[in-house]
C-alpha cells in the first residue's frame, strides 16, 4: 500500500539515521495502527478557520494565510479540506504541545484537558500494543470511558438493530417481550427516551409482520385461503424491498431512526390494516364458514375510503376470488364439483342420506345452495341462476344427450364478478342451456301428456268401454282373486282395438277386506327415464287417484246401462201384471233420474275440470322455458283437477257423499235385478196357472196375495232405495249451492227445481203430519197419508177394487161420495191449518217453518190428485 | 537534490498530470504554498515531510489520525533524542 511505504519513508526521514531497525519497525506499526483508527471526524470548515484566523494575533501572519488559502484552492489538490484540517491540527498539536512539559501525565492532568478535543476514541488494541506509552495510554482510555458512556452504542447499531426487528427477529439491543406481546428495547441500555419511543413505535411494525407471517406459514385446507396467503406474501415484497433499500442506505450510512420511521409510515399502515383484516377473518376459521365471509370482508374493505388501503385490498381480492372463480366456471360450463373443502356454494346433498331412485328426486335434491356460503358481490338471484344452470348441464349429462356449446361464451373473470354485466351474462347462459333441456324434453314430453290423457283420464272413450266390457266379469270377483297377469292379457286384446302402440300397464292397489277387483284396478303408463322428473311418483299417484274416481264413474254409467238393458227385457212382459209393470215404471223412473244424475257428473268432470285445467295448461306449457317452471304449472295443473272433482282434502265430504250415491246405485241395480227374476217367475207361473185355473182358485189367490206380497217387498225396497237416494241429492246439491263455480253443475243437476220442489213438499207434509198429530186429535179418523206415499198406495189399492164386486150401483155411488167428503176434509182441515198457522206466526213465541211453505200444492200433488179422482172412478 | 527529485516525481505520479514540465511547475507551487501555510502555523514540518504527507492525505488518509501520528512521532522524536543522547 502506497500509504505504507509514504509512511515508512517519513519515519525514516523524520528519525535520524541512527535508529534501528526494529525500532523503526516499531514505531512505523504504531503510526500505521493510529492512522487506521476510524472515527466520525467532522473537518474544519470555513467558520471554524475563520475563528482559528482571528486568533492569530500577527496580523501580516492572517493575511497571508488568506492569502494562501486562495491561493491553494485554485491548485489541483483534491482535498484541499482535508489538507487545511491537517495542518492547522498539527499546529494546535505543536502548540498545545510546547506548553506544557513533553510527559503526557503531566500534560492530562493540567487544566488545560478541555482544550483537548476528545471526539474519538482510543480503541484499546492500539493503546496494548502500544510499544512504549502503555500506561500512560491506559489511562486515557480510562477516563475516556468514564467520561462518556453513550458512546458504546451509536445510531448505526440500533438501526441495525431495527432492521431485524422489523422482520419479527431478535436482536441484540432490541428484544421479545412475551408478557407485553411486542418488540421492546432492552432497558437497560442508555439511550435518549425519544429515540426509545421512535424504536419502540417501529417495533411495533415488526409484531405486525411476524402475526402476518405466522399466518401465510400455516398450512390451509380451504382453496381460498391459500389464495389469500399468497396475494398477501406477494405484498409483503413490497416491504422486503424497502428492508433492503434501508440495508442499503445503511451501508452508505446516510440511514437515520428518523429516516426510517417516514419510510415505514405507510407500510405500517397497510400491515396494520392487513392484520385487522386477518383477526376478524381467523375468529371464523374455526367455525368454517370462511371463504365466503373472507370475500365479503375483503370487498367491503377495497371500497375504503383511504384510495391505498382500497387499492390495497382489490388488489389481494383480486387475487383471493380466483377460486371462487374457478368453481363458477367450472359449475356453469361443465357442470361438475370438485370442491374439497366446502367453500363453494353449491354443495351436494350428501346429508340428508336419501336414495336417488328415480331422476325426479336427482333433480330435485342432489344439489343445493348453501346460503350462508355466497359471497357478498354475487346476489341471490344470480346465485339461483348459477345453481340451475350447473343443475341443468348435469342432468343433461346423466341423460347422456349433453352438448356443449360454450364456445361462445367466454370464461368468467374476476373484473366481470361483482358487476351488471355477471347477472346478464349468467341469465344468458341460464338461459341457453335451459332451451336445450326444453328441445330436448318437448317432443316426449307432449307424447306421454297425450297418452296419459287419453288413458288414465280416460280421453279414449271407447277403448274404456271395450275393456271395462271385457274386465268386468274378472273384476266382479273379490280382489284375492284377481291376478295381474289375467289382466293384462285382457287389457292386451283391448288394444287390438287401438291402433297405436301404447305402454300400459296394469296395476293392483293393495287390496282391503270386502274389495272387489273393481277397487284395486288401476291403468298405469310406464315412464321413461328423462321424463321422471316431471312425473315423478308423487305425481303418478294422483294420476291413479284422479283415474280411480274416473273408473268408478264409468262404471256406474256402464251399469246404469246395463238397466236400461234389462228394462229392454220387462218390455216383454205382457200387460196383466199391472202390479209388476207399476213396480217396473218406478224403476224406469228412479233409472232415469239416476242416468240423468251421472251423465251431468260425468260431463261436468270432463269438461269443466279436466278439459279447462288442460287448456291452461297446455298454453302455459309453450311459455315455458325452463324445467322448474314446468314442473310446477304440470303439479298446478293436476291440483285443479284433483280441486274440482273434489278429490283434495277440502272436497273430501263431497266425495263421500258422491260414494254414497253410486252406492246407491249399485243397490238399485240388484234390485231391478231382483225385479227381473220376480217378473220372469210370475211370468212362468201364470203360465201354469191358465192351466189349473179352476182346480187352484184358491191357491191362486193365496199366490197372488203371496206375489202381492213379495211385490210389495220389492216396491218398498225401492221406494226406500228412492228415498236414501234422494236424501243425499239433497245434501249433495246443498253443498253445491255453497261454492260459486259449482253453481252450473248444480243447475244442471236440478235444472227444473225437481229436487227443490220434492224437498219443499216433503218438508211441508212432514211438518203438517206433526202439527195435525199435537193440535187437531179429530183428523185422526180420516188417515191422511203422505201424498208421495198415496201414489204408489193407489197402485196397490187398484188391485183391490179390481176384486171386489160391487152388489149394486148405489153402493158404488156411496163409496164415490165417502171418498169425495174425505177429500173436502182435509182441504177444510187444510184451510183451518193455515188460519191456525196464520195466528201463530201472530206470536212472538213461535215462528213456525211451515210459513215459508206455500200452503199450496204443488202441480205435481195436483195431477197426482186429479189421478186419484180419475182412478177411483174408474170401475 | 535526490530527494527532491524523489519527491517531485511522487507528486506527479498522485497528481496524475500529462506534460511533465507544467507538472512539475504546478506541484512545485502547491508544496510551496503549503510549505508557507505551515510555516505561518508553526508547523514545524520540512518541505520533504510535507511533501510525504500530503500524497498521504490525497491518498485518503483521515488527518486528524496523521496530525495525531505527526504529533506522535515529534513526541517519540524527542524522547528517542533525549534517550539517545544520553
Amino acid at each position: 500500500m502506497e500509504t505504507q511505504t509514504l509512511l515508512h519513508q517519513l519515519v525514516k526521514q523524520a528519525f535520524p539515521d541512527s535508529i534501528e531497525d526494529s525500532t523503526l519497525n516499531n514505531y512505523k506499526t504504531y503510526f500505521l495502527r493510529i492512522l487506521n483508527v476510524r472515527t466520525g471526524i467532522q473537518l474544519m470548515d470555513e467558520s471554524e478557520l475563520q475563528a482559528e484566523m482571528t486568533k492569530m494575533t500577527n496580523k501580516s501572519q492572517a493575511y497571508r494565510l488568506q492569502d494562501c488559502l486562495n491561493r491553494l484552492s485554485k491548485t489541483r489538490l483534491r482535498k484541499k479540506n482535508e489538507l487545511i484540517h491537517f495542518l492547522f491540527r498539527t499546529s494546535q498539536l505543536g502548540q498545545n504541545n510546547s506548553y506544557t512539559n513533553q510527559t503526557l501525565d503531566t500534560l492530562f492532568k493540567s487544566q488545560e484537558i478541555s482544550q483537548i478535543n476528545y471526539s474519538q476514541t482510543i480503541p484499546k488494541k492500539i493503546i496494548e500494543e502500544s510499544p512504549k506509552n502503555n500506561d500512560q495510554l491506559n489511562i486515557i482510555q480510562q477516563i475516556t470511558d468514564k467520561g462518556n458512556v453513550t458512546l458504546s452504542i451509536t445510531e448505526k447499531d440500533l438501526i441495525k438493530d431495527l432492521i431485524f426487528s422489523i422482520q419479527g427477529i431478535e436482536s441484540q439491543f432490541i428484544c421479545y417481550d412475551p408478557i407485553n406481546d411486542s418488540f421492546q428495547v432492552k432497558k437497560d441500555i442508555a439511550i435518549s427516551s425519544a429515540s426509545r419511543k421512535l424504536l419502540n413505535v417501529m417495533c411495533e411494525c415488526g409484531w405486525l409482520f411476524k402475526k402476518i407471517q405466522t399466518f401465510t406459514q400455516s398450512n390451509y385446507n380451504s382453496l381460498v385461503l391459500q389464495a389469500l396467503q399468497n396475494s398477501i406474501k406477494e405484498e409483503l415484497n413490497e416491504y422486503y424491498r424497502l428492508i433492503a433499500y434501508f440495508e442499503n442506505l445503511l451501508a452508505e450510512s446516510t440511514l437515520t431512526l428518523r429516516k426510517m420511521y417516514m419510510w415505514l409510515k405507510q407500510p405500517m399502515h397497510h400491515l396494520v390494516q392487513i392484520n385487522l383484516v386477518l383477526s376478524q377473518i381467523l375468529t371464523n376459521v374455526q367455525l368454517g364458514t370462511t371463504s365466503s365471509l373472507v370475500i365479503s370482508i375483503l370487498c367491503r374493505y377495497s371500497k375504503h375510503g383511504c384510495p391505498q388501503t382500497s387499492q390495497l385490498f382489490s388488489r389481494i381480492l383480486h387475487q383471493t376470488t380466483i377460486p371462487i372463480v374457478r368453481f363458477i366456471n367450472q359449475w356453469i360450463f361443465d357442470g361438475s364439483l370438485s370442491d374439497q373443502a366446502q367453500e363453494f356454494f353449491i354443495e351436494r346433498n350428501d346429508s340428508n342420506k336419501i336414495q336417488i331412485r328415480d331422476s325426479g328426486e336427482l333433480w330435485k335434491n342432489e344439489f343445493k345452495v348453501n346460503q350462508d356460503k355466497i359471497p357478498y358481490m354475487i346476489s341471490l338471484n344470480d346465485s339461483y341462476k348459477i345453481f340451475d344452470t350447473g343443475r341443468v348441464i348435469n342432468w343433461l349429462r346423466k341423460q347422456k344427450k349433453f352438448t356443449q356449446f360454450n364456445q361462445n361464451y367466454d370464461l368468467i373473470t374476476i373484473d366481470l364478478l361483482g358487476t351488471e354485466q355477471f347477472s346478464l351474462f349468467v341469465d344468458q347462459v341460464n338461459k341457453e342451456y335451459n332451451k336445450q333441456l326444453i328441445q330436448l324434453i318437448k317432443p316426449n314430453f307432449k307424447i306421454t301428456l297425450n297418452a296419459i290423457k287419453r288413458f288414465l283420464l280416460l280421453g279414449q272413450g271407447e277403448f274404456i268401454h271395450t275393456l271395462m266390457e271385457l274386465l268386468q266379469t274378472e273384476l266382479n270377483k273379490p280382489a284375492q282373486q284377481c291376478y295381474r297377469h289375467t289382466l293384462l292379457s285382457i287389457l292386451e286384446s283391448a288394444f287390438k282395438n287401438v291402433s297405436q302402440e301404447v305402454r300400459l300397464n296394469v296395476k293392483l292397489l293393495e287390496p282391503s277386506q270386502n274389495d272387489t277387483g273393481w277397487e284395486i284396478f288401476c291403468l298405469d303408463y310406464t315412464i321413461d327415464e328423462p321424463l321422471n322428473t316431471i312425473f315423478n311418483q308423487k305425481i303418478m299417484l294422483s294420476y291413479y287417484r284422479i283415474f280411480n274416481f274416473l273408473w268408478r264413474i264409468k262404471r256406474v254409467e256402464f251399469t246404469l246401462t246395463q238397466c236400461w238393458k234389462m228394462h229392454q227385457k220387462f218390455m216383454a212382459i205382457p200387460n196383466q201384471f199391472q202390479t209388476i209393470k207399476k213396480a217396473i215404471q218406478l224403476s224406469y223412473q228412479m233409472m232415469n233420474e239416476m242416468q240423468h244424475f251421472i251423465k251431468n257428473f260425468y260431463s261436468y268432470l270432463m269438461l269443466e275440470a279436466i278439459e279447462s285445467s288442460w287448456k291452461k295448461f297446455i298454453d302455459e306449457c309453450d311459455k315455458i322455458q325452463d324445467l322448474d317452471g314446468l314442473i310446477k304449472i304440470h303439479e298446478l295443473f293436476i291440483s285443479d283437477i284433483l280441486d274440482r272433482s273434489f278429490l283434495n282434502t277440502k272436497g273430501e265430504s263431497t266425495q263421500k257423499l258422491l260414494f254414497k250415491l253410486f252406492d246407491y246405485i249399485f243397490r238399485f241395480k240388484s234390485c231391478q235385478e231382483l225385479l227381473l227374476s220376480y217378473a220372469k217367475d210370475q211370468i212362468s207361473q201364470t203360465d201354469n196357472q191358465q192351466l189349473q185355473l179352476k182346480n187352484l182358485l184358491n191357491k191362486q189367490q193365496n199366490i197372488s196375495r203371496l206375489n202381492q206380497n213379495k211385490n210389495q217387498d220389492i216396491i218398498k225396497s225401492l221406494l226406500e232405495l228412492r228415498k236414501q237416494y234422494r236424501d243425499q241429492m239433497f245434501e249433495l246439491l246443498e253443498k253445491l249451492k255453497k261454492e260459486d263455480r259449482l253453481k252450473f253443475l248444480h243447475f244442471k243437476l236440478d235444472f227444473n227445481e225437481y229436487y227443490l220442489g220434492i224437498q219443499e213438499s216433503k218438508l211441508f207434509n212432514q211438518d203438517l203430519e206433526r202439527f195435525i198429530e199435537k193440535c187437531l186429535p179429530k183428523v185422526n179418523e180420516v188417515q191422511i197419508q203422505p201424498n208421495r206415499v198415496q201414489s204408489s198406495k193407489q197402485l196397490i189399492q187398484p188391485q183391490q177394487p179390481q176384486q171386489r164386486t160391487f152388489n149394486t150401483n148405489i153402493e158404488f155411488q156411496n163409496e164415490v161420495r165417502s171418498v169425495k167428503e174425505g177429500l173436502r176434509l182435509l182441504d177444510e182441515q187444510r184451510r183451518q191449518q193455515l188460519q191456525l198457522k196464520d195466528q201463530f206466526s201472530k206470536s212472538p213465541l213461535q215462528k213456525s217453518p211451515l210459513l215459508q211453505i206455500p200452503p199450496t200444492m204443488t202441480e205435481h200433488e195436483k195431477r197426482k190428485n186429479d189421478e186419484d179422482l180419475s182412478s177411483s172412478d174408474d170401475d | 537534490m535526490s530527494n527532491n527529485q524523489n519527491n517531485s516525481s511522487n507528486l506527479k505520479s498522485q497528481l496524475k498530470v500529462s506534460s511533465l514540465s507544467q507538472e512539475k511547475e504546478e506541484a512545485q507551487e502547491t508544496l510551496e504554498i503549503i510549505h508557507e501555510m505551515s510555516q505561518i502555523l508553526n508547523c514545524g514540518l520540512d518541505r520533504q515531510q510535507l511533501a510525504i504527507l500530503v500524497s498521504m492525505i490525497e491518498n485518503g488518509v483521515n488527518p486528524e489520525a496523521l496530525a495525531l501520528v505527526v504529533n506522535e512521532m515529534k513526541s517519540e522524536l524527542n524522547t528517542y533524542k533525549k534517550i539517545h543522547k544520553q
